[in-house]
């Protein structure tokens, strides 16, 4: 599967945690971000299948993110990882095109259950 | 050594009770500490509701609490401080400090049988009722230290720095609640006269006995204070003008027929005093209404004493005159 | 002064923002009720620059203060503080569903903090690959300005403090609060160590 994944989180240990909790030769690429800006650029200059998008971050927040890809109409899926799990957060996510909510910390059972899920793997 | 036999026999003899509860609230383990206090063998409680086997445990505040345990899975507390006792127990205490039940503290943790997986909640109860009494008994030390503070040797009247502070918070009471608070300055006359002719002795006895006099005088809600040397205060919450003259008059008329037997001599005292009234607009604070009182005193001195004055704003030339 | 790594200050950040993520469902579910709760700030100081940072924040402010005291292995230990500074903690008390009748101020107060404290720190432990256990929470009498020697007394005890600003939501209610996590030189060693570990790791 030649998959590009982007994983954007401020955290240098939660972009790790990420990483490692994907399956294995999942994607061809795995490329990082530590802020939403950052992720946008990639999006704009890239094509990528699959972002890991954490909510609370600096510069552009998580929710920034998504309405962007959504005002683009990117077709990029997004699976939003984060430690903010209030059902209010997860409807908003939801509504802006997120494909799946997953409370953090992260790990392999769970993204692998959850990409099994949506047919990602 | 294996160490494992030993769970048990400490447990048992532990100098605190262990208590083991079901997440239904079921008895499922007390050690020694608590059956013997209790009165009750374990083997006859087993399972049964904590409720129905404790008699006057709080319901609502310990389900609560144990329901926090479980679902939290993290531990709660209870001081003694707060809440005396969470298991009614007799004490072992020679001196009961006023209770007639164990003071304790209550810790109460979450437990996972390892087997199972089930869980429990263990509570875990400390004897304070030592440590209460300690605290009781410092306290009421405390409370007898700050009442000597605010007593003046003599007389055992407020002395006047907390008389003054009674004064002003009087004040600040009347004006919140636009409530009338009046004032009586009095002061015994020819004290002077009176230590020359019993010794100072006598003049102190005359001083202690007017004292408790004039406090039988009093409403509950009047505060009697020494001011200085010969000088009292009398601060009347929630009275007019007139009323406290009333007031004045009568511990004037009555003062002035009062005998007194000092070393078999009869002797008879006379005070002055003067009467203000709190004018919340024009009295900024306390100060400006014992001045008032003060100039309605001086008038009462003035004018050949025992008598009473209440202040007027036309007395400044009434001094004048007699001056 | 930096008292950690870059790298563990982000790691550690990250497992205080997942606590807080994991003690605020613990509670929503517990109270039944929205409760949400954020650690936007966190940062590590010497112990005895602690008092006069609070008494910027709390100047001029009715405060409350809770300690609970925590031990863990590998000689992690401290006391764990939370600082409110909100004049009203019966407010807070009726929101969380505590009948006011049933027991005091200071029990609410307690119970409240012992809860937030020990939810927090039992995330947080678990994901240091830890267990933490707890004494009873007590609050410290500050009134009259007593809170920056109260402060002063409890830092001279200990080297370092963590100092997590904590933001508190339940239901339409918000309102702040600090923990401030004391603890000795030995326990900061323990938690670089479980952090270079879980760097490690990934």
């Amino acid at each position: 599967m030649s998959l590009t994944a982007l994983i954007c989180d401020d955290s240098v240990l939660a972009r790790k945690q990420v990483k490692k909790s994907l399956p294995e030769g999942f994607a061809a690429e795995i490329l990082t971000a530590s802020n939403g800006l950052e992720a946008l650029d990639i999006l704009s200059s890239q094509e990528v299948g699959v972002v890991f998008l954490d909510l609370t971050m600096p510069e552009l927040d998580g929710i920034g993110v998504l309405e962007a890809i959504k005002a683009r109409q990117l077709k990029c899926v997004v699976i939003v990882i984060s430690a903010d799990i209030q059902p209010e957060m997860q409807k908003r996510v939801a509504e802006l095109g997120a494909l799946a909510f997953i409370q953090k910390p992260v790990n392999s059972d769970k993204l692998a259950h959850i990409m099994h899920q949506y047919g990602l793997i | 050594m294996d160490a494992h036999w030993l769970a048990m026999p400490i447990l048992q003899q532990l100098n605190s009770g262990v208590l083991v509860l079901s997440t239904d609230y079921g008895i499922s383990f007390y050690n020694q500490f608590i059956e013997r206090r209790l009165g009750v063998p374990l083997a006859e409680v087993r399972h049964k509701s904590v409720f129905d086997v404790f008699t006057d445990l709080p319901e609502a505040w310990l389900k609560r609490k144990l329901d926090s345990v479980v679902a939290l899975n993290a531990p709660t507390f209870s001081s003694w401080e707060q809440r005396p006792y969470v298991l009614k127990l007799p004490h072992l205490r020679p001196v009961s400090g006023g209770s007639d039940y164990m003071m304790q503290n209550c810790s109460m943790l979450p437990l996972v049988h390892p087997h199972t997986g089930e869980t429990f909640i263990c509570l875990l109860i400390e004897d304070a009722t030592d440590v209460s009494i300690y605290q009781l008994e410092l306290q009421r030390n405390m409370q007898a230290l700050q009442q000597a503070n605010r007593l003046d040797g003599l007389t055992k009247l407020y002395n006047r720095s907390y008389w003054e502070q009674l004064l002003q918070s009087e004040v600040l009471r009347a004006k919140r609640y636009h409530q009338p608070l009046s004032l009586i300055l009095f002061d015994l006359d020819k004290f002077k006269q009176l230590n020359d002719d019993y010794g100072h002795l006598g003049g102190d006895f005359v001083l202690i006995e007017l004292a408790s006099f004039i406090q039988s005088l009093l409403r509950e809600s009047d505060f009697l204070g020494r001011y200085g040397g010969e000088e009292f205060g009398i601060i009347l919450p929630n009275t007019s003008q007139s009323g406290a003259n009333e007031v004045a008059e009568r511990i004037c008329r009555q003062v002035a027929a009062h005998q007194l037997l000092f070393n078999q001599r009869i002797i008879r005292a006379t005070i002055s005093l003067g009467v203000a009234e709190l004018n919340p607009h024009r009295h900024q604070e306390a100060h400006d209404l014992l001045q008032c009182a003060d100039v309605a005193l001086y008038v009462s001195k003035r004018q050949g004493r025992n008598r009473s004055t209440c202040y007027r704003d036309d007395l400044q030339k009434v001094l004048q005159k007699v001056n | 002064m930096t008292m950690l790594t870059p790298d563990q200050q982000d790691a550690l950040q990250e497992l205080m923002n997942v606590s807080m993520g994991l003690a605020s469902d613990q509670l929503a579910r517990f109270l039944d009720t929205l409760v949400h709760l954020q650690v936007p700030a966190m940062q590590v100081v010497r112990a005895s620059d602690m008092p006069a940072q609070l008494r910027e924040l709390y100047a001029d402010k009715e405060a409350h203060l809770i300690s609970q005291g925590f031990i863990g292995p590998a000689g992690m230990q401290g006391e764990a503080m939370l600082l409110y500074n909100f004049s009203s903690a019966k407010q807070l008390a009726a929101i969380l569903g505590y009948q006011q009748s049933e027991v005091s101020d200071a029990e609410m107060l307690t119970d409240i903090s012992s809860i937030l404290t020990t939810t927090f720190l039992n995330s947080l432990a678990a994901q240091l690959g830890s267990t933490l256990s707890y004494s009873a929470p007590r609050q410290l009498n500050c009134q009259n300005n007593q809170l920056v020697e109260r402060l002063q007394a409890l830092a001279s005890r200990w080297n370092v403090a963590l100092q997590v600003n904590i933001q508190y939501q339940v239901t339409d209610y918000a309102f702040q609060c600090d923990m401030i996590l004391l603890i000795p030189g030995t326990a900061l060693q323990t938690l670089q160590q479980q952090l270079d570990d879980i760097l490690q790791d990934y």
